[in-house]
């Protein structure tokens, strides 16, 4: 009973303070920018063609070597190097709270300044900091932090902090827990964050307020308090593993990064449920709340080769398979919209006679033809992706005799692609990063657009000389190959760990060295495509 | 002992080519081009709200001195982006760009607004693309 009393209390909270917002963002004034892609400028010039052929033929090529080279590794279960950094004495001092408490405050604090620049802050996208921190450092910054270096969003995610906080102060003044801990059916996977992922996309990739400072700080807030009614109603660490959809991608994407957390006593991982364990062997890795449970003497911080943490040794569940799938299709996606080639297609749709009808009744009910098309595409690329990626798995089912069905290798494999993906990201943003992200210098001084000038950084002109084009062609190039060799390494792997015979693991990959030679090229292909604005 | 040396050569094979890629990189931050690679110019006629001859894409080499004349049937201002530039045009006088192509990139070329003044940015579609290559 008085369970149900608090649930409806804090529910009616939530949902009045999502109203009161959704209020304020209504009665603002609306302009648009028009941009494609979510927020900023990219002055990229086109990969050209000869360094496109270049990194095709190396990716082709070292993929060879790559698995001549494998063909002769010893297959046993054999677990990849690590250092442990709190063995280090110079480095204890990571661990200490003292450091992980100011950096804690120190997110949080900026998610406040976010939100208050966002509601209190000038209007337009380009003086006020909560679109340029949002989408240039905080979504492309924080991915390459997350993938090169580790997961430092467990650190940082100001969701988490408030609600342990709170939690704390509740616990403190009612001796009563603030979790529910509601139970959740046994194979939910990570469902909630596939939807909410895709609604993030679809912010990111077609809404045109996404660069709206006020639009933006209200879809936080709402954002932050279904997070916060999905913890306390699930409990925090269940909600971070299956509905926080930043913690799920960030987690996903740091499987690749340079660092890990472990514990080496798998009772204390025994009461994760299967459907979000991590797929690891006898040890629990990057599991923060058994990492925060465990005793000093089994946790360790270790420091591993990249992209080790996307070898699996059992298939991941469906719901992970789909949001990997999901993620790398809209980062292709991203890449896809800014080309001629969508142009031509949105051109082609607006022309077709057949379509004329659907068209002109979309345009009646007043939803805005451009967005109406990205959002049909948003939906149709991730579908194609996945009937490409399950047409290569049953293949290369049929190439290992039929030894697994097609959905078990679907599910062991989608982990292998996430390399070719995330060098595609770097390619891609690292001179956005670089430009675009300029602007926090003159933003720091002015977050809210008011004129002021805290730091004296603001008026500031962008210099747009900071990184040369051959610099980015050749960065990108050897970063998409580099991401293709490092994921045809992690599929055979896989492989051989899986197949136990090296033969029908090396037939099994056939199939799947198409399929990411396919992926490449397209990645490349994109790059060589001159930047046109929709 | 072991362990150690086999975690530091294999985190190390993998580092190395990134190592090499941010050393080339910071080698190139704020490095200015210094031949001056000439004079280039253009000449553009602005009508119905699009460049005649349907041009989209003009290139030049990085150093260059770029010139860009403008002729537009109706009054409209022209900035182009990442340099910042903006000209005003009005009908029956040309107007007259000039800039040094210091920075490689591909910049569009956007009006702020036919016929009627416009500040902030508003800005209705790209009229052209200036690419700016390595020399």
């Amino acid at each position: 009973m008085a369970i149900t009393v608090r649930c409806s209390t804090l529910k009616s909270i939530r949902i009045d303070v999502a109203l009161i917002c959704c209020a304020a963002a209504a009665a603002t004034v609306v302009s648009p920018a028009g941009y494609g892609h979510a927020f900023g400028q990219r002055y990229d010039l086109p990969l050209p063609f000869a360094l496109y052929l270049i990194g095709a033929g190396a990716a082709v090529l070292l993929s060879f070597i790559v698995i001549a080279l494998l063909l002769r590794t010893d297959t046993r279960a054999k677990r990849y190097p690590t250092l442990d950094l709190t063995r280090l004495r110079g480095l204890r001092w990571i661990t200490k709270s003292g450091i992980v408490s100011i950096v804690r405050c120190a997110s949080v604090g900026l998610y406040v300044l976010v939100l208050v620049s966002g509601f209190y802050g000038n209007e337009s996208p380009f003086k006020n900091l909560a679109p340029t921190f949002v989408w240039v450092i905080w979504w492309v910054g924080i991915v390459f932090i997350v993938a090169l270096i580790g997961n430092v969003w467990r650190l940082l995610n100001p969701w988490l902090v408030i609600i342990d906080w709170t939690e704390r102060g509740y616990r403190h003044l009612t001796k009563r827990n603030l979790y529910v801990n509601l139970r959740l059916p046994a194979n939910t996977g990570v469902w909630p964050a596939v939807i909410l992922f895709l609604g993030f996309a679809w912010m990111e990739l077609v809404w045109s307020h996404s660069d709206h400072p006020s639009s933006l700080a209200t879809v936080i807030v709402i954002y932050s308090a279904f997070t916060w009614l999905g913890m306390i109603l699930f409990g925090r660490e269940q909600w971070l593993r299956r509905g926080e959809v930043f913690s799920v991608v960030f987690g996903l994407l740091s499987r690749f990064s340079l660092t890990e957390v472990r514990v080496v006593n798998t009772q204390v991982c025994q009461g994760c449920p299967p459907d979000i364990r991590p797929a690891i062997q006898e040890d629990c890795v990057n599991c923060y709340d058994g990492f925060a449970r465990a005793g000093a003497s089994v946790r360790q911080l270790n420091l591993r080769p990249w992209a080790v943490g996307l070898l699996i040794q059992k298939p991941i569940h469906v719901s992970m398979m789909i949001f990997t799938l999901m993620l790398l299709s809209t980062v292709s996606f991203d890449g896809i919209l800014e080309t001629p080639l969508w142009q031509g297609i949105v051109e082609w749709i607006l022309s077709a006679p057949f379509l004329r009808s659907l068209l002109l009744s979309v345009r009646t009910i007043g939803v805005d033809l451009s967005t109406f098309i990205k959002s049909v595409a948003l939906i149709v690329v991730p579908i194609l992706f996945l009937m490409v990626y399950l047409f290569f798995c049953r293949l290369m089912s049929l190439a290992a005799s039929r030894q697994s069905n097609t959905l078990v290798i679907a599910r062991l494999f989608a982990f292998s692609l996430v390399p070719i993906a995330l060098a595609y990201h770097f390619a891609h943003y690292l001179s956005y990063l670089l430009l675009a992200g300029q602007m926090i210098i003159p933003l720091s001084s002015d977050p809210l657009g008011l004129g002021w000038n805290l730091f004296g950084t603001n008026p500031y002109r962008l210099r747009i000389d900071v990184v040369s084009a051959r610099m980015v062609w050749y960065t990108a190039v050897t970063a998409i190959v580099l991401g293709h060799i490092i994921a045809v390494y992690l599929a055979h792997v896989t492989a051989l760990k899986w197949f136990k015979s090296p033969r029908v693991a090396f037939y099994s990959q056939i199939p799947m060295l198409v399929l990411m030679v396919g992926y490449t090229v397209i990645s490349l292909w994109i790059l060589s495509q001159p930047v046109v604005e929709s | 002992m072991q362990d150690r040396v086999l975690v530091i050569s294999s985190v190390s094979i993998w580092v190395y080519p990134v190592w090499v890629l941010i050393a080339l990189l910071l080698c190139n931050v704020g490095v200015s081009v210094a031949q001056p690679a000439g004079s280039e110019s253009f000449d553009f006629t602005i009508q119905k709200r699009s460049i005649v001859g349907d041009v989209k894409t003009i290139r030049v080499t990085q150093g260059s001195q770029v010139v860009v004349r403008w002729n537009s049937d109706e009054a409209t201002v022209l900035h182009v982006h990442g340099y910042d530039l903006k000209i005003e045009v009005k009908p029956g006088a040309v107007a007259e760009m000039r800039f040094e192509a210091h920075a490689t990139g591909r910049y569009p070329v956007t009006s702020h607004g036919f016929g009627e003044k416009s500040g902030g940015h508003g800005h209705h579609g790209t009229l052209l693309y200036i690419e700016i290559y390595p020399n």
